[in-house]
């Protein structure tokens, strides 16, 4: 039997090399296109008909749209209106990723840190892009709370900054080790049920306890894989929010 | 009558008041996040004084230093998730209008109040 960390595995399908770089077709990044074309050929199909009597694909897409808009309009302000594509489309991808790899046999591109940190790098930059862009060398009162005593400035300043740099780490590092340490427990379990056959006699009389407990988790893991996705975009728009109305 | 209703606001707002919970409102996305937002900045502090140390070869005292630091910014950041996201994260959300014709007056017909005319078969 494998080991449970097998899955993980990156495999080269298509090898390629421009200019003494690696750009090899690979499993990870043959699901990424898969999730941006299923996604793209979702909302095409989805709202293709624009009816005003929304049918199922419509109603999905229609709905998938509206719940995001909601998340940042209520979450990064009023002027947060600019930045909708973007959180909507980092929360797409982080969805599509994470239920392609629901799938059996399918990769979770969201496994790998790498993946999750640059989709968090591109969240912070843009937070401090925009801030800087929006209000100038203002932006810094953002590390400055209102109300903070002249003395605590400095410390306030300095713990603000530390605050404000672990974000992309602290975003990566959720999404990344909650779709990990899911897909590892199905496994570990599916493992188990695998050995109780294997092993004959009396023990099968355990193997519906790990196929039972695979069961619900593999339904605990869909919840995760949407919720994840949420949370990822929620706290994209909580950053923005201090980028766009510092407070 | 303007009186009054100043009287009426005023009781308002301390009914309000009296009302509002000691604790400020959680979200469960934020509930969720203390524990996490505090270990990750220790963590993450942590690490980098770890890499540090290997290169300069100063062991353990850049980890311990910054190890520090992580533990202060960590619970800064758990402070932070508890009072200032909150208010921004679940807080804001507007419950949506009932229905189009709900929330519009309807001019009925002379005679007949909109209330009674809705208890009627």
């Amino acid at each position: 039997m494998s080991s449970p960390l097998h899955q993980f595995e990156i495999h080269t399908i298509l090898p390629l090399n421009v200019g003494g770089y690696d750009v090899s077709l690979t499993n990870s990044s043959l699901f990424m296109f898969l999730a941006v074309i299923s996604a793209t050929i979702f909302f095409v199909l989805g709202m293709q008909k624009k009816a005003l009597v929304p049918g199922r694909f419509q109603a999905a897409a229609e709905m998938l749209h509206n719940s995001v808009a909601n998340i940042v309009g209520d979450t990064a302000g009023e002027h947060s209106k600019p930045y909708f594509p973007l959180i909507f489309s980092i929360f797409i991808f982080i969805l599509f990723c994470n239920m392609l790899g629901m799938i059996p046999y399918s990769f979770t591109v969201t496994s790998h840190i790498l993946v999750t940190f640059f989709l968090a790098l591109i969240v912070f930059l843009a937070v401090t892009i925009t801030g800087f862009a929006k209000h100038g060398l203002h932006f810094f009162s953002l590390f400055v709370p209102a109300g903070t005593p002249i003395v605590m400035v400095p410390l306030m300043f300095v713990l603000e900054v530390f605050s404000f740099c672990v974000r992309p780490f602290s975003l990566a590092i959720r999404l990344f080790a909650n779709m990990m340490a899911g897909h590892i427990m199905l496994k570990v379990f599916a493992g188990m049920a695998v050995m109780l056959l294997a092993a004959g006699g009396a023990t099968v009389i355990l193997l519906p306890l790990p196929v039972l407990l695979n069961v619900a988790l593999t339904g605990f893991e869909f919840f995760v894989a949407g919720l994840q996705a949420y949370i990822f975009s929620i706290l994209a728009a909580v950053y923005l929010h201090d980028a766009l109305e510092l407070h | 009558m303007t009186e009054l209703d100043k009287k009426i606001k005023a009781f308002e707002k301390t009914r309000a008041e009296a009302k509002a919970p000691m604790f400020k409102k959680m979200s469960g996305t934020n509930a969720g996040r203390v524990g996490y937002e505090f270990l990750i900045a220790t963590l993450f502090f942590a690490g980098i004084g770890f890499v540090i140390d290997m290169q300069l070869e100063t062991t353990p005292w850049v980890t311990l230093a910054l190890f520090f630091i992580g533990f202060i910014t960590g619970i800064y950041n758990a402070w932070r998730v508890m009072n200032v996201d909150s208010e921004k994260v679940g807080a804001k959300y507007k419950a949506p209008p009932k229905s189009e014709i709900g929330s519009h007056d309807i001019t009925m017909p002379l005679g007949r109040k909109r209330d009674e005319d809705e208890n009627q078969p």
